[in-house]
């Protein structure tokens, strides 16, 4: 059975215009979301995540910019829409949880009123209404005592029952997709999994689609159909979540799961990739991991490597494949 | 602080909670001793401001010749007819000074909220859009601070003339970008919290974000800046009406009271003493219920207090 795409990037540049010059934060990111489906995208800090999710919101600010491609949502390209439009998808077609969730809610207002003003915001219902609703999402994101937590201020809560509540606004307008920044990060491990365990059931029982911004690949693991791996604000590798840990193809993916602790092979020293993400000035004019490859030859060194189908629905921007490829063929 | 309000029918819930209210800000109050003090200072100024036709004992501008420097009433040679002595005009000094509380409050309280009002927004508006709104009115902001505040004043109070309401506005002018500097830099930081971009992912206007979730952000320095705003501006309207730019007779203020008996200091103590007291205390009350205001405003205190 073939999902319908939920939405759909290409080729999304946003650019930091700083005063050295533009910044290419995202550059040339193509994905799809189809619906009900969790797309994860992981990479090391730096790399364009949270900016690709930001430019999908409408939410880049100065001196950011989407300066070229476009995302489609349902159809319509949000990148020509005005800001009322947006206003109206935003919270309620589109929906963000970020990741601190000890400093996402108003310190000055309870948890009701900030559930209240998403609700009232998209939803033609009153403020009791509203209440009623705003206390039912607080039960169904596992909020024990939800009345009273209603009542409470965010300092009163851990930081696990904060971030329920900020499931709970995302998911308060049933939105059609989701986006997930980081949303575990900040959190201990068991709290970590409650979390990831409730955002799967609410995503199954309403059919919502999630774009998981994450640089723990447990999570991904976890939660995700499909992974794309971003670097230096590029796609480097979309493959299915099996695909991807049984078979990584870039080195940059392989670069990352060696860097993950195996609990079967713990007598091994733990990999790293040497190194750091590129910047403007040292951004190579080659592929842009070069400098960190293992298998970095002339090629690599001077022409960038285009985005390859290799089969199964992965893609990789790597010269290997294209090497294989053009023995094989 | 919570009682059983299940049942209640909502009328009664809500005056239940009204009246739980009243309780529990007054509990709130109690606790705090330097704040009860500036409560009852406070009260007590206003009660003189209401009640000055009763409280004073003459007309505050009745000239007597034969009562000049008159001692306050327990010193030899004072008389119980005047309470805090008279003045070089044999004015009664209590009197007086029961009518002065009027246009300092009114001009001390006025002339901040006005500085206030165009502070706040101007910081709040130049903090949340930066770029070129914000460099505009940040260049504003240094040009007034450029110039001297006693300066400016004295130019703008010569243009249009002394009087109460444009001494409020010369004072407004010359006080809102202390605001102005001081909120934008809160809203700077502020804006980057992610409470902020989460009440922009959830669709709410750029109006809404200011007034609901940066405003109410902002408020407790803007408090204690203010508070402390009102002190400064009643001593400014005194050296205005010292020099002859203030409050203009038959209008009193305590600053002019104060003026007045500048010239009397070495010889007859209490034409000066009594409204620096007054002024004093005014401000040292404002100060103290500002302070405790600002920590019962702040939920995060609410258990600490």
């Amino acid at each position: 059975m073939k999902k319908d795409t939920l939405l759909s990037v290409s080729e999304l540049k946003t650019y930091f215009f700083m005063e050295s010059g533009a910044v290419p934060s995202v550059h040339g990111v193509s994905f799809e979301v189809k619906q009900g489906e969790t797309v994860a995208i992981v990479g090391e800090s730096g790399c364009g995540k949270s900016v690709t999710s930001l430019s999908i919101m409408g939410l880049v600010s100065s001196p950011g910019k989407i300066v070229g491609g476009d995302i489609r949502f349902h159809g319509q390209d949000l990148t020509t829409i005005s800001e009322k439009e947006y206003r109206k998808l935003r919270g309620n077609d589109l929906s963000m949880i970020f990741q601190e969730p000890l400093t996402s809610l108003n310190p000055l207002f309870t948890i009701g009123s900030q559930l209240d003003e998403v609700i009232l915001l998209h939803q033609q219902v009153t403020k009791e209404e509203a209440r009623q609703k705003g206390i039912e999402m607080l039960k169904k994101v596992g909020i024990p005592r939800a009345e009273q937590v209603y009542r409470s201020y965010p300092h009163q809560l851990s930081g696990g029952m904060r971030q329920r509540v900020m499931i709970a606004m995302a998911l308060a307008c049933e939105p059609k997709l989701l986006i997930a920044d980081e949303p575990t990060t900040a959190l201990d491990v068991t709290i970590q999994a409650q979390i990831l365990q409730l955002m799967r059931k609410l995503v199954k029982d309403n059919n919502t689609a999630i774009m998981l911004i994450t640089h723990d690949l447990g999570v991904v693991a976890e939660m995700a159909d499909t992974v794309i791996v971003m670097y230096a604000g590029q796609v480097v590798e979309q493959a299915d979540v099996f695909t991807l840990f049984a078979a990584p193809a870039h080195p940059y993916t392989q670069g990352l799961l060696a860097s993950t602790p195996k609990i079967q092979t713990i007598e091994e020293e733990l990999q790293s990739i040497e190194g750091t993400v590129p910047t403007q000035e040292t951004m190579p004019k080659g592929c842009r991991f070069f400098p960190r490859c293992p298998h970095a030859s002339e090629q690599c060194v001077q022409n960038q490597p285009s985005l390859l189908k290799i089969g199964g629905g992965q893609l990789v921007r790597c010269w290997l494949f294209d090497a294989k490829e053009a023995a094989s063929g | 602080m919570q009682t059983d309000t299940t049942m209640a029918s909502p009328a009664e819930r809500s005056r239940r909670i009204r009246s739980n209210r009243l309780l529990t800000w007054s509990r709130r109050l109690l606790r705090s001793k330097t704040g009860t003090v500036g409560f009852i200072l406070v009260l007590a100024v206003l009660f003189l401001a209401a009640f000055a036709d009763v409280l004073a004992t003459h007309n505050p501008n009745e000239v007597n010749p034969a009562l000049m420097l008159k001692p306050p009433a327990w010193l030899e040679g004072g008389s119980s007819q005047h309470l805090l002595g008279t003045d070089h005009l044999g004015r009664d000094i209590w009197s007086r000074m029961v009518y002065g509380s009027r246009i300092s409050l009114l001009v001390g309280v006025t002339a901040v909220v006005f500085a206030g009002l165009i502070g706040v927004a101007v910081g709040i508006v130049a903090g949340f859009y930066g770029g070129w709104l914000d460099r505009v009115f940040m260049r504003l902001v240094d040009a007034f601070l450029s110039i001297p505040n006693i300066l400016l004043a004295l130019v703008i109070l010569s243009v249009f003339g002394p009087g109460v309401w444009t001494l409020i506005f010369v004072l407004g002018v010359t006080n809102w970008v202390n605001y102005a500097r001081l909120v934008r830099g809160e809203v700077l930081s502020m804006k980057e919290r992610e409470f902020v971009k989460a009440a922009r992912a959830i669709g709410v206007k750029n109006r809404m974000v200011m007034v609901r979730h940066l405003l109410p952000n902002v408020m407790s320095p803007f408090i204690v800046i203010s508070t402390l705003s009102v002190a400064t501006t009643i001593i400014l309207e005194a050296s205005l009406s010292f020099l002859g730019l203030g409050i203009q007779p038959p209008d009193i203020s305590w600053g002019g009271i104060l003026s007045d008996g500048r010239d009397y200091v070495a010889t007859s103590w209490w034409l000066a003493t009594f409204p620096g007291i007054a002024i004093t205390l005014t401000v040292l009350g404002i100060i103290f219920l500002g302070d405790w205001l600002r920590d019962v405003l702040d939920p995060r205190g609410q258990n600490r207090r």
